[in-house]
């Protein structure tokens, strides 16, 4: 009975000093911080004396997530060390105590970051961001000492977004060197990073990035209202992020796009967009983005504009191909197979005898195991991964053309359409159009070209009813937009791209005042 | 919606269907000459637009307002229930000659009322997220539908082209059959007149949309359909074109690309699918805005379903045969569209004129009518 009364007593006690102010007392503070993280065996306090008359200081911090060494040797070391400076005659008087944390703020701390606090809710919140908190005994204000540190992954090549020209680097898990990375290239006063916490347990620090001169303001502070009124637990990852602040929550298609190179996002913000990071995420979260901008790979931006418009061709084809190949191929064989030329239509029919399946329930098979492969790849240890995909591609695939399982032309078009999907340089668009093949071809195999082209329209309107903090998402297809097309289709010439693509309430479109046409002075031969 | 939509908007209610009504319509009475008929059109629809132009500048209001504003409360609320029955029978024929197709060139074994199904959910579908979004779509299929028409009548031009078929020119002309030709014509071109209702969605100012919408179906409808006849009665005889239910498919069949790539009439169809999608919808919705105008309702959603029902029935009762559905095109649709979009927007044409002719005081100068209305109303005024 009495161990329930002191306990909800203690609860009380605790409930109580949530956002209270810090007691002049220490042992009382040592008290209700031990209660709060009552079960916390990282929680680390240390305890001492310093100057003259001797003063009681309290040090907490986490055990993992800071620099030990920074604590002994610019914390402790340093008071230790100028224990001189803290001597008065006047035993308890107040100013004495009062002066202390200015003088240990002012003259003692070797530190970068240091900045007062005065309430419980702040100390645990630092504490819980890997600073170090510094108590001391009748003061009412506290000492937070940035001395984050932990085991972090190290800058590396990007894995998902690989190029052959343009920077390497990719983002990581730890924030700050997320914001490093962006400010080293956008070295502007308009560069805006906006901190804001997201998760009532997991309190995840979150960036909100965009050029304060060039994105729309109405958009940033529409996204900042979203983000800010986000409700939940935890959030993990920048796909949450997605979920709760997009338009379209029950739909297949994304509308940001995630990226781990910084130099993407920086060419994002500079066209006016926003981004959002989180600590512990090395994807980043670029918005609004529309379906047509998913066929940009980074490297576009990078190598001559002739080469780089082709691919863009080619990827847009590959799009196509990825999504209807293996549905037009059924919907041939099944119901339109006068279209298909008479020596060709000879071979595939070579092939397919002795197939038991009717072509859509072949397709339909094939697409599976190839996802399944895709699946089995991507989940495996590097090592057993690219080993299972050709065990898979080679062993099995030549296997069941072997046993007459299917045809080799529909293990052509599979793989075909396969590597086509890897083409597309977006991994959220890839997606889509995963699952898109499969409604074309259960379309297709139920009612042939019709099927698809229903399937189609149904998809297209879908897709022209979506827009994103007002930018719709086929836009400048759908809406047309004459001047914008151009930048999708083809990479224009740095000396020629001199405008920005328009979003609603962008204040400043032009990337340059006027065309820059390579010089004639540079030419080779005129200058002499 | 912006006014550059609206033009794809307006041209995809006119294009696709006279891509495949017109053959019948025009080649039974003028033959081999039935690709000059558009040519003279030009004249005659630029005039036809100049009427619901007028119309539309003396109230600036859309189109059932302006229908009890000329005719009065009464019969403008009735002619308007007649408007709105019109356009479900529309809807209704375009859905036909959708099925009509599918049947004969497509889809040979399956019942077609699967297709008929198929299209109805989806202009539903599209109804329900908002005419914006066709407006958007419309764009991407507009150019489509251009770009397969050209790729076919170039096709059909270098490859069958007998210029035998085309002999003797300007032969068995009549004015009887010039003026069943142009009769049929102004029908299927006074379909525009259903840009009126679409001018409420335009952003900015709407009249100059509307100009630039109706000259822009001009500019468009004169070659494609021009070239289309002649592409038919170039490469099919005169003769055959009038007994075939869908004579340009019929056409796209003898597309070839060097031998090797034939019997492509099927994605002909499948893009034509897009574009009958679209003009159906339209059809749909005219009817849908309509009837919420009319009688004053807060939303036109509930009235989708039921009036798909409509839709669905006029398709499947308007005639049960091939035969049926050609009788319908080449007689009784141009009726019916003159009457609507011809004689009743020149009933209120003519009105309007007197009307504001008698206010500029051109009554006073006329001898005529200062004769008649010596004790009438004007001399009151």
């Amino acid at each position: 009975m009495s161990i329930s009364n002191n306990k909800s007593s203690q609860k009380s006690i605790a409930d109580n000093n949530k956002s209270a102010s810090i007691s002049p007392e220490l042992n009382k503070n040592q008290e209700i911080l031990a209660q709060r993280l009552a079960g916390c065996s990282d929680f680390m306090q240390r305890e001492f004396f310093f100057g003259s008359p001797p003063a009681k200081a309290l040090v907490v911090f986490f055990e993992g997530l800071v620099d030990k060494r920074q604590i002994e040797n610019n914390l402790i070391k340093s008071i230790f060390m100028n224990c001189n400076i803290f001597s008065s005659k006047e035993q308890n008087s107040e100013t004495y105590h009062a002066g202390l944390l200015n003088n240990l703020k002012n003259r003692v701390l070797a530190l970068a970051e240091v900045k007062n606090i005065d309430n419980y809710e702040d100390i645990i919140f630092h504490i819980f961001s890997g600073d170090t908190v510094l108590l001391l005994d009748k003061c009412t204000d506290g000492l937070v000492i940035g001395t984050r540190s932990w085991a972090a992954r190290a800058v590396s090549m990007s894995e998902n977004e690989t190029t052959v020209f343009g920077p390497k680097e990719s983002f990581t898990e730890t924030l700050t060197f997320n914001t490093a990375m962006l400010r080293r290239r956008l070295k502007s006063s308009s560069f805006k990073i906006e901190k804001l916490t997201i998760g009532r347990i997991s309190k995840t620090s979150t960036c909100l990035c965009y050029i304060e001169n060039i994105a729309p303001p109405a958009m940033v502070s529409d996204i900042r209202d979203r983000l800010s009124q986000i409700d939940i637990d935890a959030i993990l990852d920048t796909g949450y992020l997605e979920e709760l602040i997009t338009e379209e929550p029950y739909s297949i298609f994304s509308q940001a796009m995630h990226t781990e190179r910084p130099d993407r996002v920086c060419g994002n913000l500079l066209e006016g967009k926003a981004c959002i990071m989180i600590d512990g995420s090395p994807m980043v979260l670029v918005l609004p983005v529309t379906f047509p901008q998913f066929a940009n790979a980074p490297d576009d931006y990078y190598i001559n504009y002739i080469p780089a418009t082709l691919f863009r061709f080619l990827r847009i084809a590959a799009f196509g191909a990825s999504l209807l190949m293996t549905a037009v191929f059924v919907s041939l064989l099944t119901y339109h197979h006068e279209m298909i030329p008479t020596p060709l239509l000879l071979t595939i029919i070579s092939a397919r005898q002795g197939v038991p399946f009717p072509a859509f329930v072949e397709a339909l098979l094939l697409e599976i195991t190839f996802e399944l492969l895709r699946e089995a790849g991507l989940r495996l240890p590097n090592a057993i991964g690219p080993a299972v995909s050709i065990v898979g591609a080679l062993i099995i695939g030549d296997a069941a053309v072997q046993a007459g399982l299917v045809s080799t032309p529909m293990v052509v078009v599979i793989a075909f359409s396969g590597i086509t999907s890897f083409v597309i340089p977006n991994y959220n668009a890839g997606i889509i159009t995963r699952v898109m093949r499969f409604v074309f071809l259960i379309a297709a195999g139920l009612l042939g070209l019709l099927g698809i082209m229903i399937a189609l329209i149904l998809l297209i309107t879908r897709m022209a009813s979506i827009s994103f903090f007002g930018v719709p998402y086929l836009s400048p297809v759908a809406p047309f937009n004459r001047q914008q097309i151009f930048d999708i289709l083809t990479r224009r010439p740095w000396f020629n791209n001199t405008l920005r693509p328009w979003q609603e309430g962008m204040k400043n479109q032009k990337r340059y005042e006027q065309r820059q046409p390579p010089s004639a002075g540079n030419k080779r031969g005129t200058n002499q | 919606m912006s006014p550059f939509q609206l033009k794809c908007l307006i041209t995809l209610l006119i294009i696709p269907v006279a891509f495949l009504e017109e053959g019948p319509l025009l080649t039974a009475p003028l033959k081999n000459n039935a690709w000059l008929a558009p040519v003279v059109m030009i004249l005659l629809g630029w005039f036809l637009f100049q009427m619901y132009l007028f119309i539309f500048r003396q109230n600036n209001c859309s189109f059932p307002e302006a229908l009890t504003e000329h005719l009065g409360n009464i019969v403008g609320k009735i002619i308007t229930v007649f408007y709105i029955f019109y356009f479900l029978l529309l809807g209704g024929y375009v859905l036909r000659i959708y099925s009509e197709f599918m049947k004969t060139s497509l889809l040979l074994t399956t019942p077609s009322g699967v297709p008929l199904f198929l299209m109805l959910f989806t202009g539903f579908y599209a109804l329900k997220k908002g005419i914006n979004n066709i407006a958007r779509i419309s764009v991407i299929i507009l150019a489509l539908i251009i770009l397969f028409n050209i790729f076919l009548i170039s096709n059909c031009l270098i490859n069958g082209f007998k210029w035998d078929n085309l002999q003797p020119l300007l032969s068995d002309i009549s004015v009887k059959t010039s003026f069943i030709a142009f009769f049929g014509l102004t029908g299927v071109l006074g379909k525009a007149m259903a840009v009126f209702i679409l001018a409420d969605f335009i952003e900015g100012d709407k009249e100059k949309s509307i100009r630039a919408s109706l000259n822009t179906l001009l500019f468009i409808f004169v070659p494609v359909i021009s070239s289309t006849l002649l592409a038919l009665s170039a490469t099919l005889h005169p003769a055959v074109i009038s007994s075939l239910s869908s004579a340009v498919f019929t056409m796209a069949r003898t597309v070839h690309i060097s031998y090797f790539i034939q019997n492509i009439d099927v994605l002909f169809i499948s893009v034509w699918i897009c574009g009958i999608y679209v003009t159906l919808t339209l059809f749909w919705f005219s009817a849908s805005i309509c009837t919420q105008k009319a009688f004053k309702l807060p939303d036109n959603r509930f009235f989708l379903a039921a009036s798909g029902v409509f839709i669905a029935l006029v398709s499947v009762f308007l005639s049960g045969t091939s035969l049926g559905l050609s009788v319908w095109t080449t007689k009784l649709m141009p009726f019916l569209n003159n009457c609507f979009f011809i004689f009743i927007p020149l009933f209120i044409f003519i009105k309007v004129l007197i009307k504001k002719c008698l206010s500029n005081g051109f009554a006073k100068r006329c001898p005529f009518i200062r004769k008649r209305n010596k004790n009438s109303f004007i001399a009151k005024d």
